[in-house]
């Protein structure tokens, strides 16, 4: 393993490689400190600028940019009272508070130190769990595969913040999605109408920065633009003091551990890791009554899980090849566009892929810290650039993003029509992502259903018969059931609409 | 919402309903060697199902209700769709017009959208962008038509 990373270590410093880190968290940093475009968007639009470029340097730029988001995000939720990233809500809730007591300076400081700190051992974390996990995962069948999936988009379903039902319909919907184009086994094509644009299926750039990029900036444009009031304090001390750290480490830690555990699960990652985190500090907290006043901890906490989660988000996808979230599936994208096949197999016949985006994150992490500190005043003026100027070079980005990948325009106009249903979905409470992460999960979904439904001879007890299919099931099933069984209790023991508490007015 | 979510489910059960003709002309296959419409049929029949679930439990929620939510009250849907549109024409008018010309008509068309009322401030904007975003993708690799102007 000694050797694995100094070789790691080697392809991480070369000066090219150095280049695309420092590219990647620093768009990754802008990314997270202007609203409306997030690291999905963000990761669409230079998927296709990586295809000239090697894989691990690809890998590397796209990775910086993820966990670089989380960064970024913090820098406005502090200073602004507007979360840059979704992964970020939850420190508004005391990081403005404590800007506004005039300590924007240790907030913005102990969320950068933090997110070095949660970020650093959770890394430590990926270079130990990924490679056994790997060689585990080598055991994995197709049953094993499918069954697996299935729990992911499940898991992921149960963890929406809105109705799993919806969510759940948005999960078939984007595996239906996948089946457009030529299926592999029978080289039929399927749902194309004849376009012979659709025979490689829907791409997934379009889809995701349609869904993501084109609609987040409708529903920025629905209403009149409001300018941004950014909190005018005097950042100053962006060291936090010994007094900060006494109270602030212990909050890292738990944070690193529960953003490094939640960022594995299938549907974790560090949105989901950030919330809990914070839950879980103001529980454990001696004076849980302060939170939400401008307690420190409650910007060390989520800011470190958030940080620990996008690291350790990479594990499922080096050592598995399941990408966790849609950000790990951009890179699983990413890393199909350059022939590369992620799975167990992966760490074993490109090293040099695992351990140099492995080392680069380090390198990564250290760049953040500088980014984010001395520079914190070049972000402020970046906030403070109007949304009108923002918005078109958003979509150009999105256009040109999206034309490069096969020059055509067939792909503007499916980005302009997944742009609609992704905004619609928003307005009507149906999830984006699942659809995404459905879309990208469909193929090897259905890939490993037929493969095992081939080896059994068609009987569905093959995935009853392999342990970690039965357990994986039993999961699913179980989820599905708490579901029901909470509905069902929810609509028993409250007869009255629950719709109508939440209506405004009459239509 | 009701009344939005009884529309989604309605879009949604013709939406399988197709989809499972579509599959069901592509062949099943058998269990044991599944066709191309198999899989497809199964997952556009489940959400079909899931479909009606929401057309019913929403109608009945509609005669009952009287309050909904105004979700897309205040929406400024000229601009929305002026957007969409101009994205649409881009597209229709990228090969034949050629890139610099395309982003050039596009950043002015979308800061008019949005009320930027200032003509230089819209035109050097523009033209910027036009010449930056070139310059810099096709240094990045990419390749763009030029139209028919040469441009």
């Amino acid at each position: 393993m000694l050797e694995q990373i100094l070789v790691g270590i080697q392809i991480s410093l070369q000066p090219i490689n150095i280049l695309y880190c420092f590219i990647g968290v620093f768009i990754g940093t802008l990314i997270g400190v202007l609203p409306g475009i997030g690291p999905v968007g963000a990761m669409s639009l230079l998927l296709p600028a990586t295809f000239r470029v090697s894989p691990v340097g690809a890998i590397i730029m796209l990775a910086g940019i993820y966990y670089g988001a989380q960064y970024g995000g913090s820098t406005t939720s502090i200073l602004v009272n507007i979360p840059g990233e979704a992964s970020s809500v939850v420190t508004c809730l005391d990081g403005y508070q404590m800007a506004r007591k005039g300590r924007a300076g240790p907030a913005l400081g102990i969320s950068a130190f933090g997110s070095f700190i949660a970020g650093t051992l959770s890394i430590v974390g990926l270079m130990f769990l990924a490679n056994p996990l790997a060689n585990y995962a080598l055991q994995f069948g197709p049953p094993e595969y499918f069954t697996l999936m299935c729990l992911g988009l499940v898991i992921l379903t149960f963890l929406t913040q809105g109705s799993m039902y919806k969510a759940l319909m948005m999960a078939l919907l984007g595996l239906l999605i996948s089946f457009i184009g030529l299926d592999l086994f029978t080289s039929t094509t399927r749902f194309t109408f004849g376009i012979d644009e659709l025979m490689d299926g829907v791409g997934i750039v379009p889809l995701v920065m349609g869904l993501f990029g084109v609609a987040e900036i409708l529903r920025n444009l629905e209403l009149p633009y409001e300018a941004t009031e950014i909190y005018e304090t005097n950042i100053k001390g962006l060291f936090p003091t010994l007094k900060d750290w006494a109270v602030a480490k212990w909050a890292i830690l738990r944070g690193t551990i529960i953003g490094f555990f939640l960022g594995i699960l299938p549907g974790g990652g560090a949105v989901l890791s950030s919330f809990v985190s914070y839950a879980i500090e103001k529980r454990v907290s001696k004076y849980p009554e302060r939170f939400g006043t401008g307690v420190i901890e409650g910007v060390a906490a989520p800011e470190s899980a958030n940080n620990a989660a996008a690291q350790s988000s990479f594990i499922p996808l080096l050592s598995l090849g399941i990408p966790p979230n849609v950000v790990m599936g951009i890179l699983f994208g990413g890393l199909l566009i350059h022939g590369i096949q992620p799975g167990p197999l992966l760490i074993r016949n490109h090293p040099d892929i695992f351990w140099g985006v492995v080392m680069s994150m380090y390198l990564g992490n250290v760049m953040l810290l500088a980014l984010n500190l001395p520079l914190i005043g070049i972000w402020v003026k970046v906030l403070k650039i109007p949304y009108h100027y923002l918005f078109p070079l958003i979509l150009l980005l999105c256009l040109i993003g999206v034309y490069s990948v096969n020059n055509s325009v067939v792909d503007i106009y499916l980005m302009v029509i997944f742009g609609i249903v992704g905004y619609l979905m928003q307005k009507l409470g149906f999830e984006p992502a699942l659809l995404a992460l459905a879309y990208i999960l469909g193929p090897i979904l259905e890939t490993s259903l037929r493969q095992s439904l081939n080896i059994s001879g068609g009987s569905f007890s093959i995935f009853f018969c392999r342990p970690i299919s039965l357990v994986c099931l039993l999961l699913v099933a179980g989820l599905l059931v708490f579901q029901i069984f909470s509905y069902v209790k929810r609509n028993l023991l409250s007869p009255i609409d629950k719709g109508d508490n939440e209506s405004q007015g009459v239509e | 919402m009701k009344k939005y979510d009884f529309l989604s489910g309605l879009f949604l059960l013709l939406l399988s309903i197709g989809t499972c003709i579509m599959a069901y002309r592509l062949g099943f296959g058998n269990i044991s060697t599944p066709g191309p419409g198999l899989i497809a049929f199964g997952t556009a029949a489940i959400l079909g199902l899931m479909s009606i679930g929401m057309v019913l439990s929403n109608l009945f929620g509609m005669i009952r209700a009287h309050q909904q939510k105004k979700v897309f009250q205040g929406i400024r849907w000229k601009i929305l769709v002026l957007v969409l549109c101009s994205l649409v024409g881009y597209g229709m008018a990228f090969n034949t017009l050629g890139f610099n010309l395309c982003t050039f008509l596009l950043m002015m068309l979308l800061l008019r959208i949005v009320g930027l009322k200032k003509w230089w401030l819209v035109l050097s904007f523009s033209v910027l962008v036009a010449v930056a975003t070139y310059f810099l993708f096709v240094g990045l690799g990419c390749e763009f038509p030029r139209g028919f102007l040469g441009v």
